[in-house]
């Protein structure tokens, strides 16, 4: 077991930010799931965020110390037991490279792999879903090939379309709809990640699992 | 019913924010000047969260198509109802057919956005609990985007008889923040503060910030030196709000505005404190600010020091109402 | 005069606002409110039944008084902006706001009593004023 310590700090007065230590693996993830519905009923917080392998607790009212608080999620934390959950797979067709992947070609300069290879590495594994986040419906998924990893760009791309499928420093995900993106476009996919009426309004929860159904490669 | 007669005025209907969904990837975005929504609707006897309208372009011009009061807080825009000339922070009756007409941002402090608030707030259906404008996902407020001409809004109340013809003193005046006649930001450091270079972080506390044309409300772009981290870093996608101050490779930040994403993996170097979101988002683009760094009790005290403000507003109001024995 | 529950009322204002005390002076009366707020009783000086009571300021024939309509700091601008309300020798209309009473966060309006022309003021920029003090000197046309 890992002795690092989780690190702990303030985001303004408005949240708080736990990381924990080690690598982001599945069940890693699962504990920061269990530490969120545990932290979710504290009377400090709003809402508690589950990211990739942290937590964020959005606060209703900010305490009036943070060290109390922060003991409290130590040792929730090291009491976490990973939860598991039963999740649906679901499979999205992705035409890789062309117009729809406008990066492909840096992710390939950076990596020294081609096209074809770095496809195969994408579309190969079965995703778990470890988070929501970013926009509406978006999931931060878990379990990419680290050989095609790619750091985010120097400057964030202004507007990328929806069903963009992206590479960020060691993480893979699609786009839900139009927006700013400092990640690289390697293709694209069609799928509706959310609807506000609907009860949870996104389509895919922590817990799913997403694979890539190679559609095409546009060199 | 209010119709929009301007165009192209990136106007939104915003109230305090969407909570609860940050863990669909729902950020909450609402007014950039938070403050200036309370007290307008506060001068309107409104909750103080109801929806209101964010003009940040100007000039504007709708027409009133019932009677209906209105407040009118946020930046003072030389505001005219039928040409009469209006004053800033101050509440109005409107009568059908009058023309609300605002001008260019002026004043002692000049601010960049005006909030306009009406009698019961604006009429649109909530959405996860909030009537602001999701731009992203094109959701809440009017239709999930910015407003048109020809749009046609509905107060919840217009017919309510409210108290109108007096005014605030502007928060920018009540609660003043300034260094050498500058804007000055309070900012409360960030998990990554110490892994930027010393020379880096006494450069962001000593000079000034320009606010770049490249900025709006999902983030503001700085101008200055570029912050250099010790080393460089990747980190992984987490939780932000409101205030982060993100610094990508090029080393010039980008502060998160009501807009932004609710999760980011940018290199965080402090969070702009809740209680300044309002005189951030009121920058104009291309001014200059200035940061000040403070500790986790400043920043409660700052807080408590905005939400007493505001409840002096509403002791005061409800009291003027009283004392006049409701005479128009 | 003041009923008792319209004193009360000023003096929760005068306390909200952070006044200490406060003299109001009308035609018929004269209440002082101490730092409590409670009233104090009036002080009988032989002065205040000897000396006429406030009234319009006879310098000119036709001329009349703006007069505050209620207590609070007298402000000629609003304090966001750098000019005056109006000067002195300005047209004015009935109602037109001439000059701002400050009463803690509030800003509330001191309107022409007819359409006439603005004269001299009769108070200085930060005076707190009382209920009916004289503001203005009007011209009414």
């Amino acid at each position: 077991m890992s002795a690092a310590k989780a690190m702990l700090s303030p985001l303004g007065t408005s949240a708080l930010l736990f990381e924990a230590p080690g690598e982001t693996d599945l069940r890693s993830q699962q504990r920061i799931w269990s530490l969120a519905e545990e932290a979710a009923g504290w009377p400090e917080v709003r809402e508690a965020v589950p990211g990739m392998n942290n937590l964020m607790l959005s606060f209703a009212r900010p305490p009036r110390s943070l060290a109390a608080l922060e003991s409290r999620l130590r040792e929730a934390w090291a009491a976490a037991l990973p939860l598991a959950r039963e999740g649906r797979v679901v499979e999205l067709p992705v035409v890789y490279g062309g117009e729809g992947g406008p990066h492909m070609a840096d992710v390939v300069a950076h990596t020294g792999l081609d096209v074809e290879q770095i496809v195969e590495l994408h579309s190969m594994p079965l995703y778990p879903v470890y988070a929501l986040g970013s926009h509406p419906g978006y999931c931060y998924l878990g379990g990419m090939d680290a050989r095609i990893a790619t750091p985010r760009r120097k400057v964030p791309v202004l507007s990328i379309p929806g069903g963009a499928v992206s590479i960020g420093g060691a993480q893979t995900g699609v786009s839900a709809s139009a927006g700013p993106s400092g990640w690289n476009t390697i293709g694209s996919t069609s799928m509706s990640f959310f609807d506000p009426e609907r009860d949870p309004p996104a389509t895919l929860q922590p817990g799913d699992l997403i694979r890539f159904r190679v559609e095409g490669i546009v060199r | 019913m209010i119709e929009i007669l301007s165009n192209a005025a990136l106007a939104t209907v915003q109230d305090l924010g969407r909570s609860g969904s940050l863990r669909f990837g729902v950020g909450t975005a609402g007014m950039m000047d938070n403050l200036a929504l309370a007290a307008g609707n506060l001068m309107l006897g409104n909750e103080a969260g109801a929806a209101g309208i964010e003009i940040p372009v100007f000039p504007f011009r709708l027409r009133f198509d019932v009677d209906c009061a209105f407040a009118l807080t946020g930046a003072d825009c030389a505001a005219r109802l039928d040409d009469v000339p209006l004053l800033p922070w101050w509440s109005h009756q409107a009568h059908a057919g009058q023309l609300l007409e605002l001008g260019l941002p002026q004043g002692v402090q000049r601010a960049s956005r005006a909030v306009l608030c009406l009698a019961g707030g604006v009429d649109v259906p909530q959405v996860l609990g909030s009537r602001s404008t999701q731009l992203r996902g094109a959701f809440g407020g009017h239709e999930g985007r910015a407003l048109r001409r020809g749009d046609v809004l509905r107060a919840e109340a217009p017919g309510r008889a409210c108290r109108t013809g007096f005014g605030l003193v502007p928060p920018a005046i009540a609660l003043p923040l300034a260094l050498d006649g500058g804007t000055v930001i309070r900012v409360l450091p960030a998990a990554e503060y110490l892994a930027f270079t010393p020379e880096s972080r006494a450069a962001f506390w000593q000079r000034g910030w320009k606010i770049t044309p490249q900025s709006d409300r999902y983030g503001f772009r700085l101008e200055g030196e570029a912050l250099r981290p010790i080393a460089p870093m990747e980190m992984r996608s987490h939780g932000i709000v409101p205030g982060v101050i993100q610094v990508p490779h090029s080393g010039q930040p980008i502060i998160q505005m009501r807009d932004a994403q609710p999760s980011g993996g940018y290199p965080k170097f402090g969070t702009v404190i809740e209680a300044d979101l309002w005189r951030l988002g009121q920058a104009p683009i291309g001014s200059r600010i200035r940061f000040v760094e403070v500790g986790w009790d400043e920043a409660l005290a700052a807080q408590n020091e905005v939400e007493a403000w505001l409840r002096k507003v509403e002791r005061m109001i409800d009291l003027h109402g009283s004392a006049s024995g409701g005479r128009a | 005069m003041k009923t008792p529950q319209e004193i009360r009322q000023i003096a929760a204002w005068m306390s909200a606002a952070g006044l200490g005390a406060l003299e109001l002076r009308t035609p018929d009366e004269r209440i002082l409110l101490g730092k409590g707020g409670e009233p104090v009783a009036p002080r009988a000086t032989p002065d205040v039944a000897r000396r006429p009571p406030p009234g319009p300021h006879a310098s000119a024939a036709g001329t009349t008084t703006v007069r505050a309509p209620s207590l609070g700091i007298f402000l000629r601008g609003h304090p966001g902006r750098a000019t005056a309300l109006a000067e002195p020798g300005m047209r004015v209309s009935k109602g037109q706001p001439v000059a701002l009473l400050q009463i803690g966060p509030l800003l509330l309006p001191v309107p022409a009593p007819a359409d006439g022309r603005l004269l001299a003021p009769r108070a200085a920029e930060g005076d707190a004023v009382g209920y009916g003090e004289p503001l203005f000197d009007f011209q009414q046309q």
